[in-house]
């Protein structure tokens, strides 16, 4: 099993129109953006999990990506905490809990940014960051999971998108879990001729994966070359797409899909006007 | 109306030399047409100007006209074009848009804005012709390479064209796997009248002769002629000047002595009754018999010894790649490693240079003396390696000589003996003379020799190549096997991973037969041939000469014969 592939599987989410569940992606991921406070965000995560669950996504195999991009997250952020420093910046929590250090990195002050200081306001900012990422890629693999190409393709055409909208949408689906497997194939054959990371600096470690990057990027080139002829040989872009499996909205994809507009809409009030969500 | 080329010259942009000059052809409706010629003969270019992707995707100058049912292919776009003809690629994979074998085949017929309900008849009648029913909800990535091939076809079937045009469409099969293909698109020839156009740059040869009844060919560019197969085999100054490989039987008429001009067989039956007449008319044999280069190893040092080896890729579900294998090479043996797409050949091999460690406990994997389940990679690679199907996975440097002596950098060598070894490897497969060429951009053949030599330069003991041959021209194919039986002959142990029958029989001594994981023959190759019924199992079959040889058991052949050469020394014992 790869990892951003479709399933075909039975599950309540497969079953709905995807216009909902691109309705349910885009909420979410923007809601996951907006809200800020862990408080608000670690619920929303809660509810991203179970729909990821109910969808049946196998989180054992995205376990290794989910740390790597928490990580990865932790550490990009890092520096930009650093800076958050500054009691004005927080306006639900207690300013002065907020811009207490916990950790002075230097006394200096920076032009603009002020003093360089870990403070509780910064860790919360930290985590919050972090938990972003690793929910959006949950909700990504859960909804590329459950929603298969042909229902984006003949969504997007029903809705009348631009041509080159639809077709990079197609070419991302189809080729994210290729690209995995190409990659594993490369890594395996340049590993055979001596390839390994054998250095902690960062500089080094990027030249040594330029032996992998190469063929994967004339693969990349390569089979974009050949979709683009096999899709256009089958008549892609000829005109409107038949809705073949997409089934009409639902009495439940009705509800659900304003249900969830209606929430964005309402959170957004809070967000914007309440300061809910905010730190 | 048929396809049609008038005078026809195309130049790809920023290239000198034209893909194709002077086309002056016609395809005629509900034919069955084959364009043959070796790779860069311009066969591709002069199919994707079917369908209009040359000139409109791939630009360049180009001169005449190209018709369709009388369209103009330049004035129109290729999504137009694809309501009458549609095309199959070499890659399957890259071609399978969806991600469930129902989604790919009703993806075409979406496109076109058919109604639903008839959509979904297209869809199952593609599917029941391809054989697939019972697939639709399967990812296409679980499929065999020839039920990848088939969905492949079927997405385009769907589409009801007038005309099917395939480029190389058997070049990943096992051999059963071809007749599959093939079979499926008889049965829609001969029930919709469909017309079939096949590129085949030669290894497919022998059945594509069989299932086409007109042949053109093709050589640097140009049509260099015309007509049955079986005239234009006859004429075997034309066949050798173009490169192209023959089928076994006409190879061997060919060797018996078969002058220019002189009708030969092409079709194993035509070859059953060629052998039958000349038996009857003593004077025809004149060749003598030549021992055919297979060296024998001699050894018995065990290089390779696995004891209980399994795999199991998790699902879900999962799959047992490999249960339970036992197997042991001698020192200096070239043994063939066959089976059909997904029997396991590449996840043992995978296993023999650590790449894949074993999913049970009491494994045992033993090269060169290391145990390699215990053993970094990193120490195994100059012991045993792998050179890989696609060489494209492993270059990346820009010069024949920086990729040459990538490996030997990596092992930390004294300059001057990486060197020596970047040297040797280049020498070795014929490329010393081009020691400062870029590798951008180059043919693949080119990059099959150089992929070779890259892991040649870390002197493996033991060396496992994937279809060494496969996709190249004769010439530089030989020259792939003449590099393997010249490290053979100094001891070196090769393991070979094919499809292609008659090569193993040609310089294997020794097969294993790989079913679902299991091993199911393992012995002499000339043994393992002369059981076709146990091959079959596994979708092999044995070579085009072996299977003559068979035919003709009873008029005294024997059933083991493996190549050409050795028909004709039966042949010659037999006046």
């Amino acid at each position: 099993m790869s990892l951003f592939a479709y399933q075909d599987l039975k599950t309540p989410i497969h079953q709905l129109n995807a216009l909902t569940k691109w309705s349910i992606l885009i909420v979410l991921t923007l809601l996951a953006g907006f809200i800020l406070d862990p408080r608000y965000k670690i619920p929303l995560g809660i509810i991203i999990i179970v729909y990821a669950l109910v969808a049946k996504l196998k989180f054992r195999i995205y376990r290794g990506l989910i740390l790597l991009v928490l990580f990865s997250l932790l550490l990009a952020n890092l520096i930009s905490v650093f800076f958050i420093v500054n009691a004005n910046m927080f306006k639900v929590y207690d300013k002065v809990w907020a811009a207490t250090t916990v950790f002075q990195i230097t006394n200096a002050s920076f032009p603009i940014f002020g003093r360089m200081a870990l403070t509780y306001g910064g860790i919360l900012w930290l985590l919050q960051g972090s938990l972003t990422g690793v929910f959006v890629v949950i909700l990504l693999a859960a909804h590329i999971q459950s929603t298969s190409l042909n229902e984006t393709v003949q969504l997007l055409s029903a809705i009348k998108a631009p041509f080159p909208v639809i077709y990079i949408t197609m070419v991302a689906l189809r080729f994210t879990p290729e690209l995995a497997a190409q990659f594993t194939l490369v890594h395996r054959a340049q590993t055979l001729r001596g390839w390994r990371v054998n250095t902690r600096n960062p500089i080094k470690i990027v030249r040594l994966y330029m032996p992998l990057l190469f063929p994967v990027v004339r693969y990349v080139i390569k089979s974009i070359d050949i979709t683009t002829m096999s899709t256009q040989n089958r008549a892609f872009g000829l005109g409107p797409v038949t809705n073949v499996t997409a089934s009409k909205l639902s009495t439940v994809d009705k509800a659900l899909t304003i249900f969830i507009w209606v929430v964005f809409a309402v959170m957004m009030v809070l967000i914007l006007k309440f300061n809910v969500g905010n730190l | 109306m048929p396809i049609e080329y008038s005078d026809v010259t195309f130049t790809y942009l920023n290239y000198e030399k034209p893909a194709v000059s002077n086309i002056k052809l016609k395809i005629q409706e509900g034919t069955l047409t084959a364009i043959i010629g070796k790779l860069g003969a311009g066969k591709s270019t002069l199919l994707r100007m079917m369908n209009g992707l040359v000139p409109n995707q791939f630009p360049g100058n180009m001169t005449g006209k190209v018709l369709v049912d009388g369209v103009d292919t330049q004035t129109v776009e290729v999504p137009e074009i694809a309501k009458t003809l549609n095309m199959v690629f070499d890659d399957p994979v890259l071609q399978i848009v969806a991600l469930t074998v129902f989604d790919d085949v009703m993806f075409g017929p979406a496109n076109l804005g058919l109604p639903r309900e008839e959509i979904l008849k297209r869809v199952s009648e593609a599917l029941a012709t391809t054989r697939l029913t019972g697939y639709e909800s399967r990812n296409p990535r679980t499929l065999s390479g020839g039920e990848q091939q088939l969905l492949a076809m079927a997405g385009v079937l769907a589409m009801r064209p007038k005309y099917l045009v395939l480029d190389e469409p058997l070049a990943m099969l096992d051999p059963l796997g071809k007749k599959q293909v093939l079979g499926a698109v008889r049965k829609l020839h001969e029930d919709t009248g469909l017309a079939v156009v096949i590129a085949e740059s030669g290894t497919d040869i022998e059945p594509l002769v069989e299932f086409v009844d007109w042949a053109v060919i093709l050589d640097e560019g140009r049509i260099v002629a015309e007509g049955k197969p079986k005239e234009l085999f006859s004429d075997n100054v034309m066949v050798k000047k173009a490169g192209l490989r023959v089928p076994q039987v006409t190879q061997l008429a060919y060797n018996l002595g078969n002058s220019k001009n002189t009708s030969v067989p092409v079709t194993l039956d035509e070859g059953v009754d060629f052998v039958k007449k000349l038996v009857a008319s003593p004077s025809s044999s004149k060749k003598e018999y030549v021992e055919e280069a297979q060296p024998d190893s001699g050894s018995t040092e065990k290089v390779v010894s696995i004891s209980n080896l399994w795999h199991t890729y998790p699902g879900p579900p999962p799959v047992d790649a490999l249960q339970g294998i036992n197997l042991e090479i001698n020192r200096g043996e070239m043994v063939a490693l066959l089976g059909q797409n997904g029997s396991g050949k590449t996840t043992l091999s995978f296993h023999l240079v650590g790449a894949l460690k074993p999913t049970n406990k009491d494994a045992s994997v033993m090269v060169a003396g290391l145990d390699v389940v215990n053993t970094p990679q990193f120490d195994i690679i100059q012991h045993v390696n792998y050179v890989f199907q696609n060489p494209a996975n492993q270059l990346f440097n820009e010069t024949f000589e920086k990729e040459v002596k990538y490996g030997p950098e990596r092992l930390g060598l004294p300059p001057e003996e990486i060197e020596r070894r970047a040297k040797d490897s280049l020498a070795k497969v014929g490329l010393g003379h081009l020691w400062e060429q870029s590798t951008f951009d180059i043919p693949k053949s080119l990059e099959t020799l150089l992929g070779l030599a890259s892991v040649l330069s870390l002197d493996p003991e033991v060396l496992i190549i994937d279809e060494p041959t496969g996709g190249l021209d004769l010439e530089t194919g030989q020259r792939v096997m003449d590099t393997l039986c010249e490290l053979n002959r100094n001891k070196k142990t090769i393991l070979i991973i094919t499809h292609d029958m008659a090569l193993a029989s040609r310089y294997a001594k020794r097969v294993v037969v790989l079913h679902k994981g299991k091993i199911l023959m393992d012995g002499p190759t000339h043994e393992v041939f002369a059981q076709p019924d146990i091959l079959a199992k596994t979708m092999l079959e044995p070579p085009q000469i072996t299977k003559l040889a068979q035919k003709l058991m009873d008029v005294g052949y024997p059933d083991d014969i493996l190549t050409v050469d050795e028909f004709v020394h039966f042949f010659s014992t037999m006046k």
